[in-house]
């Protein structure tokens, strides 16, 4: 089963993303701040990674930059998953090194898709476009109830 | 005495008087002697007469005859040359028809002896008549004259006729006689000397006239003349030598009298000359005056003392026309009183008006002198006494009659000289000249007061030669402390700006302060194209630049408040975030771990708080939307989109909704629609809003989306078009339908849930992508929403689905 690596300080949203993970199969692991995700990561070589953006000690933007700049670490995917939901967030996390980018809280499935993606393209780009075939096209986000 | 010889010796001494007189009337050319020879040549034709007879040459009644003619025309002559005025020709022939003719009557009848004395009686009354008329006509004051008449003529004759009656003719010779006395008398008052000629003259006369009645005197006295009657012809000797005294005494006088008059005709043309200098020489000292720097009014009082004096009248005013109709009404604008002139005008204004005043009017109008006398000038309505003579002298300014100057003298009728004529006329130009450009000056003046701009004027070595009020007050100095000084002292850049135009430059005050102004500076030529100075215009905009950096600072903190509202927009989206996470993250698992275990009772719960999570995260997404659309922060991606894989994007979507409330949706497509311009996210949010508001709205009913192409104003546009069967809105309702956070009904929150968002959102976005949304409903009988924006229809490469569709229950897209 794939390693995952969740680096999230807030404590339910931890143990929340943890448990609905493990649930699912995977292997997690959890770091509650920037540092020691770096430490983790480097340490532990997972094969992909839910990193949270706003962390104590090292942000999560510096940690993504720091793990894409090592070598040991850059080919390890890095999903954003943050409360920053602006337009402009996204593209910040997609600067700093990040792989795909959802915001809280987080739509699971979507959330789980993209991993499977990402851990598929690591594996075999051939197998990704398969999962990508099998999935069909990714449904639009529906945020919320519709409104009046 | 041989009487012959003795009248010989008479004859050749009137000769010699005639001869005389002659001579003394060609000398000198005094009238008198004239006459008097006249009546000297009469004796000596009188003597002749007696001369001829005395050696039988002519008979007694001719020489008779003769005598007395001669000796009535000698007096006629005599009596004429002392008469006082001179008497028309009419009078003069008056004079002789009813003196000499009625005598010459009276002597003719004598002579050939008629003796009817009713003749002689008509004659004396004639004679008496006239004679007194004409004394009486002649001389107005005639009461010497006429007691003379009466004592020397009158009285003897009436006595001389009462003494011898039966012969009415006796004493006819007094009365004959009476001339002479009467001339006697009359030659005193004429001459009013008592030199020793008109003494002489006038009692010789007397004596002559008054003959008859002292030598009846002395018969009746019984008093012996001595010396026969040679001893009456004495008489008419001393009035010849008499007369000769009289001419040689007049001769003095007159060339006393010329000599008088030439002094003073000398004295006059002296003193019309120094006049006439002193008129120049104030009328060039006027001129100089009004020429002068100096405004008129400063000048004036002392210009019309002046010349007043000059011209010795006793008032000078200086008066302006003011228009009026059919009266001349003038404003005395200012006045000189001279000596003796005690008070000036009692007002201001005088008013002239009479028949002869339009023709004075028209007169100045023309630039012509109105001379008056004091008749006429007393029209005017003040009712004062009038001068006794003025002269009014019009003034133009700026080829435009203005008034007059006016020059009265209130002590003596006169004539003005062309010297003062000349300087009053040329006073009046230098006035009018004066005002002319005074008044030019002030128009400038007033310009420049009237401007909010500081003017400056320098000359060409850029010293300050003029300034404006404006200026004065902007820099807070005083006139005279900026004339003449450099321009530098003003402004406070170093480079002194030479041609500019509407630049900022500062200004500095004579307090330091300094002001920021909008500055012009131009250079100002003369006629011929020098360079004459420069003038400055400038602008305070101290104001201006206050409320420039007021509107810096309210757009900085404008900025600065939106700013801190993104950010808290964002830092509240993320705070609200992260606890929401866990509610929807551990409901969504606890479902999970519910249904594995089979709890199924628990699932309705953990679905409803998943739901509400769901709505609050919508809340806070549609919030974010459109604080952002507010902020007009959006950022759109238009790319061309099939229509139809649009539509089924919805239909995906919203499926789920449909079926919660027992609805069907049918779902109608126009063939080959082709792509529509627009940004894929913000489409599918608009009409997944329609969708599900319709769904939302409508229990077991029908819900539509139809979409078609439209050409409109050269554009083509893809229509879709939402219907429901549902509740509907009143149009009090639809009113309210777009603002924010307003549903149709405050119970529909509470009953249906929603922000109140989702259409205002919709329809701000469909406007930002360039299209529009519109709605109309009708309460109870459902809504139409009809989405419109811009379409391709030539895009062709989405595979292209066939005309209408319905969506089953399913969500499949099946032909309609």
């Amino acid at each position: 089963m794939p390693d995952i690596l969740v680096v999230e300080d807030n404590e339910w949203s931890r143990d929340m993303l943890a448990r609905r993970l493990s649930r699912r199969g995977y292997r997690v692991h959890l770091a509650t701040d920037g540092k020691r995700g770096i430490a983790m990561a480097q340490a532990q070589l997972p094969d992909l990674i839910v990193m949270d953006m706003s962390l104590p000690e090292i942000d999560g933007w510096e940690a993504t930059r720091r793990l894409k700049a090592d070598p040991a670490t850059r080919a390890i995917p890095i999903v954003a998953l943050t409360a920053h939901a602006m337009a402009s967030d996204r593209q910040k996390a997609m600067d700093a090194g990040c792989d795909e980018y959802f915001t809280k809280p987080v739509d699971f499935e979507s959330l789980v898709r993209g991993m499977e993606t990402l851990l598929a393209a690591r594996q075999s780009p051939a197998r990704a476009r398969d999962i990508v075939a099998r999935m069909g096209r990714t449904p639009p986000a529906l945020l919320g109830e519709p409104q009046l | 005495m041989n009487p012959q010889f003795q009248r010989v010796v008479t004859l050749t001494v009137m000769s010699i008087l005639v001869g005389l007189f002659a001579w003394i009337y060609l000398s000198d050319r005094q009238r008198r002697a004239r006459l008097w020879m006249i009546g000297w040549a009469c004796i000596v034709v009188h003597f002749a007469g007696m001369l001829l007879f005395s050696f039988g040459l002519i008979p007694s009644r001719l020489a008779d005859w003769s005598a007395y003619a001669t000796l009535i025309l000698a007096a006629a002559a005599f009596f004429l040359s002392v008469r006082r005025a001179p008497c028309s020709r009419l009078a003069q022939v008056v004079f002789w028809a009813a003196i000499v003719a009625p005598a010459l009557g009276y002597w003719t009848g004598m002579v050939f002896e008629v003796q009817n004395p009713a003749i002689y009686r008509a004659i004396v009354a004639v004679e008496l008549g006239a004679s007194l008329w004409f004394a009486l006509r002649e001389y107005q004051q005639a009461t010497g004259t006429l007691l003379v008449w009466l004592l020397t003529a009158v009285v003897p004759g009436v006595w001389a006729m009462s003494r011898a009656p039966g012969h009415p003719e006796s004493g006819i010779d007094y009365i004959l006689f009476q001339a002479f006395a009467v001339t006697g008398w009359r030659y005193w008052r004429y001459f009013r000397r008592f030199t020793p000629g008109v003494v002489l003259t006038s009692l010789a006369f007397l004596a002559w006239g008054l003959v008859f009645p002292i030598a009846e005197l002395c018969a009746a006295l019984q008093v012996n003349i001595p010396g026969d009657h040679v001893v009456w012809d004495l008489p008419k000797y001393f009035v010849a030598f008499g007369m000769i005294m009289t001419l040689f005494e007049n001769q003095t006088v007159i060339l006393q009298v010329e000599i008088a008059e030439r002094k003073r005709a000398e004295e006059t043309a002296k003193a019309a000359n120094e006049a006439k200098s002193i008129l120049m020489a104030s009328t060039s000292f006027v001129a100089r005056r009004f020429l002068g720097a100096e405004g008129w009014q400063t000048v004036i009082p002392e210009a019309l003392s002046k010349i007043g004096v000059a011209a010795r009248v006793s008032r000078v005013y200086v008066a302006q026309v003011l228009p009026a109709g059919r009266i001349l009404a003038t404003t005395i604008l200012h006045e000189w009183c001279g000596a003796g002139q005690p008070n000036g005008f009692p007002r201001s204004h005088r008013n002239f008006q009479g028949p002869d005043w339009k023709a004075h009017t028209e007169s100045l109008r023309r630039g012509e002198l109105v001379s008056l006398l004091a008749v006429q000038s007393h029209a005017d309505e003040a009712g004062e006494a009038g001068p006794k003579s003025s002269i009014l002298v019009p003034i133009e300014v700026s080829g435009v009659w203005f008034g007059f100057l006016a020059f009265e003298d209130q002590r003596r009728e006169r004539e003005w000289t062309e010297a003062e004529r000349d300087a009053f006329r040329s006073a009046a130009r230098m006035l009018g000249a004066s005002m002319t450009r005074q008044r030019a000056q002030e128009y400038v003046d007033n310009i420049l007061r009237s401007m909010d701009e500081s003017l400056l004027v320098m000359d060409d070595q850029l010293q300050i030669k003029r300034v404006n009020p404006s200026a004065l007050r902007m820099l807070g100095y005083a006139e005279e402390e900026l004339i003449g000084r450099p321009a530098r002292q003003v402004i406070l850049e170093r480079e002194v700006p030479i041609r500019r135009s509407a630049v900022e430059r500062t200004y500095r005050t004579k307090s330091g302060r300094s002001i920021p102004v909008l500055f012009s500076s131009a250079e100002m030529r003369n006629g011929a194209g020098a360079l004459e100075g420069y003038v400055w215009l400038a602008q305070d905009m101290t104001e201006l630049k206050r409320v420039q950096r007021e509107l810096v600072r309210a757009k900085d903190a404008a900025e600065e408040a939106n700013r801190a509202k993104s950010a808290f927009l964002a830092n509240m989206s993320h705070e609200l975030r992260t606890p929401l996470n866990a509610v929807i993250g551990y409901s969504e698992m606890l479902q999970e771990v519910v249904e594995d275990r089979g709890e199924d009772d628990l699932v309705p719960d953990l679905t409803r708080i998943r739901s509400a999570g769901q709505h609050l995260l919508g809340l806070i997404n549609d919030v974010l939307d459109l604080a952002k659309i507010e902020a007009g922060k959006v950022e759109l991606c238009i790319e061309k989109l099939g229509v139809l894989s649009v539509i089924h994007d919805a239909i995906c979507t919203i499926h789920p909704l449909v079926e919660q409330n027992g609805n069907r949706l049918e779902v109608e497509c126009q063939e080959r629609l082709g792509a529509v311009l627009a940004d894929q996210t913000r489409v599918r949010q608009v009409l997944f809003n329609l969708l599900s508001n319709a769904c939302k709205f409508t229990s077991n009913g029908l819900i539509r989306l139809e979409a078609k192409g439209l050409v409109q104003d050269g554009s083509e546009w893809v229509e879709f078009r939402v219907s429901d069967t549902g509740i509907g809105m009143s149009p009090k309702q639809m009113d309210r339908l777009y603002r924010p956070f307003m549903q149709a009904d405050a119970s529909t929150t509470r009953k249906f849930g929603g922000t109140g968002l989702g259409l205002t959102i919709s329809r701000d976005y469909c406007h930002l992508m360039g299209g529009s949304l519109t709605g109309e409903s009708e309460l109870g009988k459902g809504s139409v929403f009809t989405v419109r924006l811009p379409g391709d229809a030539s895009a062709e490469q989405f595979p292209d689905m066939p005309g209408n569709l319905v969506a089953d229950r399913e969500g499949q897209i099946v032909h309609a």
